[in-house]
């Protein structure tokens, strides 16, 4: 029993605290940390000192100003963007393709947990988009997005899709993801991006708008870094609104589970929605309702093989058909949720050290 | 009060009853041993309807029950969102209707009838759905009028006739109940809009005039609606209707004195959603007077003035009003309602005589909130709202 586990992390993340707490509970399991920061410099840190055997995890650049700068600083942006301004995710994306390569590289010993090919298929929503679709995954249309708001609106009209999302190719968390319906006599955009001095601004709270300039800005600032648009599918609803699941798969296992309620279309658990038992959201589908959620949540985290945890997003529409909306590489950061008194750590740490002589 | 109230208290080998009839200026109290006639006394008196509110809530505080089931069992009615489509209409299960529909019931627990069956247990729901064709629709509905139990059909619940976005009222709809309102001998529910918002924005549906539906179905008792734009009840009247449900983010004012000027002398059950005058809603508080006078539906046991961004003046008004003192139940949920409508509810004796007062979803400050909940009836003053800003906004409007 027991093993080591090498982690590159930001220090002080409150994913990796979990993490800690959840290997301190796990005997002669030891972890080191390589900050991300470090990693960037040194590559071939993460896999100094290493012994067959040892494990290494990825973990979310996350919340880091500094990281965020220097994974866009490697992809080729120039600039500085406050913290809580929308970021673009075109060079971001290409620096972290880079950095997760090197760091790979450079330690052919360790074993990835989270192995950069999975990790970049999941983050770029339309590779996420086309693998699930090649293995016949359920998910609503999605289509690359063109780059300008009167490009998108011609493509709608002629196409006659009146309700879609249009999400930023790169991004997560909801953030800058825009509801856009529309009919001949009017049209919302639903977000938690705001227009704030000519700035597009990240808020926490969902608010719609309808008059089209404003409209177009946010479309234009979300389009014009990359984006994927997706069919807007109706959502089936409990008391509280329409919802959907999140839904992680450990190891080819369904792990924790849960339904996020929105007051609005979208539904990400630290905006305006709230948690629900996903089991009592389905109970209007029946009771073999939950069992094809997870069937179909098993196919999609399949796609993302060695992948220890995938978060898969997950929707029923009012008829009680199921689409896999997302999926996510560091989906498992959902506390308080257990699972046979477990959290999502507990699962991932056990699966890797805890393994008992029979 | 309208007509005599009867209570009675059951307990060990007591069996008694005690009645109150009030008339102009005088009340008469009926009491005795149940099984007999009992004894009279009449008392003149200015003020004899809240003399004899007050003798009826001594005996309800002494454990007498008011008498008759629908009395005593008597329930505000269930609050239906916009989430989600409605499982039970009229208290029967609701069920789709399509005749491409399987027959079984599907991984999801959700069952399509290619034909009407068990009508005692169940009544039935047309809708298409966003992948669907946009003549599926009519295609059901026929379906749906041509088989021969039609004629058992107790409630029909209809949702999307629009397949992707809502361009138009539901015409063919309309036209076909026009002509077959004969054929549907039983029906005593219909529901036109059961959309949830994912489906369609409420002021995004398209409607149009029913009273033409209505008449066209006599034996209705329970009508619902959804969606504002365009709607109206021009000339309302129905001899039986009792219940009349109308849910939009925008009730324009000519709908509103459609309504407040029906003749709906059964009409028990009456919820109006107000909505947004940035959606449509343009009425004022003045346009209720006939239904706030009590003149308008004698009957009339339950109120919903909801989803008003004028919820205030509502409540004032109302607060005033002579039908107060005769409902059962108020609910002014769903609205801008703030501390103002909620002392002038507070400041009303009749306030006292509900059984129920729903202000679900509102601006009330917290120690308001207490002096309400200290009224001595059912209240629930829940989903307390902060104004956003300066902004405040009903429940439901876009």
């Amino acid at each position: 029993m027991g093993g080591r586990l090498v982690v590159v992390a930001s220090p002080g993340d409150k994913r990796l605290l979990a993490l800690t707490r959840a290997m301190e509970r796990v005997p002669g399991a030891t972890l080191a940390v390589v900050p991300w920061g470090d990693a960037l410099r040194d590559p071939a840190l993460a896999g100094r000192h290493a012994q067959p055997g040892d494990r290494l995890r990825i973990e979310s650049p996350g919340a880091c100003e500094d990281t965020w700068h220097a994974l866009a600083r490697r992809g080729g942006f120039e600039g500085t963007v406050p913290w809580g301004q929308w970021r673009p995710g075109r060079a971001w994306f290409t620096g972290l393709s880079a950095a997760l390569t090197d760091v790979e590289a450079a330690a052919p010993l360790l074993q990835p947990t989270h192995p950069a090919e999975g990790i970049l298929a999941m983050v770029d929503k339309w590779r996420c988009d086309a693998r699930l679709r090649e293995a016949g995954v359920p998910v609503p249309d999605t289509w690359l997005a063109p780059s300008t708001a009167t490009a998108l609106r011609a493509q709608l009209e002629e196409q006659q899709r009146h309700a879609v999302y249009v999400k930023p190719r790169w991004g997560s968390s909801g953030a800058g993801v825009l509801a856009f319906r529309w009919t001949a006599r009017a049209e919302q955009l639903t977000t938690t991006a705001r227009c704030v001095d000519g700035r597009i601004v990240n808020d926490k709270r969902l608010r719609t708008v309808t008059d089209r300039a404003t409209i177009d800005r946010l479309l234009d600032a979300v389009l014009s870094d990359g984006a994927v648009v997706q069919r807007w599918l109706p959502k089936a609803g409990v008391a509280g609104g329409p919802f959907d699941a999140r839904v992680l798969v450990v190891n080819g296992r369904v792990g924790q589970h849960i339904a996020r309620v929105g007051r609005g279309t979208v539904t990400n658990l630290h905006l305006d929605a709230s948690r629900m038992d996903l089991a009592s959201a389905l109970a209007a589908f029946g009771p073999r309702a939950i069992e094809r959620v997870f069937e179909v949540c098993l196919r999609a985290a399949a796609c993302f093989p060695g992948h220890s945890a995938v978060g898969v997003d997950v929707m029923l529409d009012p008829q009680g058909r199921a689409f896999v909306l997302e999926c996510n590489a560091w989906g498992d950061y959902l506390p308080g949720l257990l699972v046979g008194g477990l959290d999502s750590y507990d699962l991932q740490v056990r699966d890797l050290f805890a393994q008992e002589a029979a | 009060m309208a007509g005599t109230r009867r209570f009675e208290l059951v307990e060990g080998s007591s069996s008694k009853f005690w009645e109150v009839t009030v008339a102009d200026g005088s009340y008469t109290v009926t009491y005795g041993r149940i099984g007999t006639a009992g004894v009279s006394k009449t008392t003149e008196s200015a003020t004899a309807e809240a003399d004899a509110e007050k003798l009826v809530r001594e005996k309800l505080k002494k454990g007498y029950q008011e008498a008759g089931a629908a009395e005593a069992n008597w329930r505000p009615p269930v609050h239906v969102g916009t989430e989600k489509h409605i499982e039970r209409f009229l208290n029967y299960k609701v069920t789709g209707f399509n005749p491409d529909g399987e027959g079984e019931v599907d991984d999801y627990g959700r069952r399509e009838l290619p034909a009407l069956r068990d009508l005692d247990k169940l009544v039935f729901r047309v809708g298409v759905t966003y992948d669907d064709d946009p003549n599926a629709f009519v295609t059901r509905l026929d379906a749906l009028l041509a088989d021969p139990r039609v004629g058992d059909l107790r409630a029909l619940v209809i949702g999307n006739w629009f397949a992707d976005v809502c361009e138009d009222p539901p015409r063919e709809l309309v036209a076909r109940l026009l002509a077959r309102g004969k054929e549907l001998r039983s029906l005593e529910g219909l529901f036109v809009g059961d959309i949830i918002q994912e489906e369609c924005e409420i002021s995004w549906l398209h409607q149009m005039n029913y009273s033409d539906v209505l008449r066209a179905l006599p034996q209705l008792r329970e009508f619902w609606v959804r969606g504002g734009d365009g709607l109206r009840f021009l000339d309302l009247e129905h001899a039986s209707l009792r219940t009349l449900t109308v849910q939009t983010g925008g009730l324009s004012k000519g709908a509103v004195q459609d309504i407040a000027s029906a003749r709906l002398p059964e009409l028990q059950t009456l919820t109006l959603w107000f909505g947004s005058d940035n959606y449509g809603a343009t009425s004022d508080v003045s346009d209720l007077a006939p239904i706030l006078s009590g003149e308008q539906f004698p009957k009339l046991e339950h109120l919903g003035l909801q989803n008003s961004e004028d919820a205030d003046a509502i409540a004032v008004a109302v607060a005033a009003s002579p039908i107060l003192g005769r409902l059962k139940g108020l609910d002014l949920s769903m609205g801008t309602l703030t501390d103002e409508g909620a002392r002038a509810l507070l400041a009303a004796p009749a306030v006292r005589g509900l059984r129920h007062l729903n202000l679900r979803y509102h601006y009330v400050s917290p120690e308001v909130v207490k002096q309400l909940k200290g009224l001595g009836i059912e209240v629930n003053t829940a989903d307390r709202q902060e104004p956003d800003v300066d902004n405040m906004f009903a429940e439901v409007t876009e």
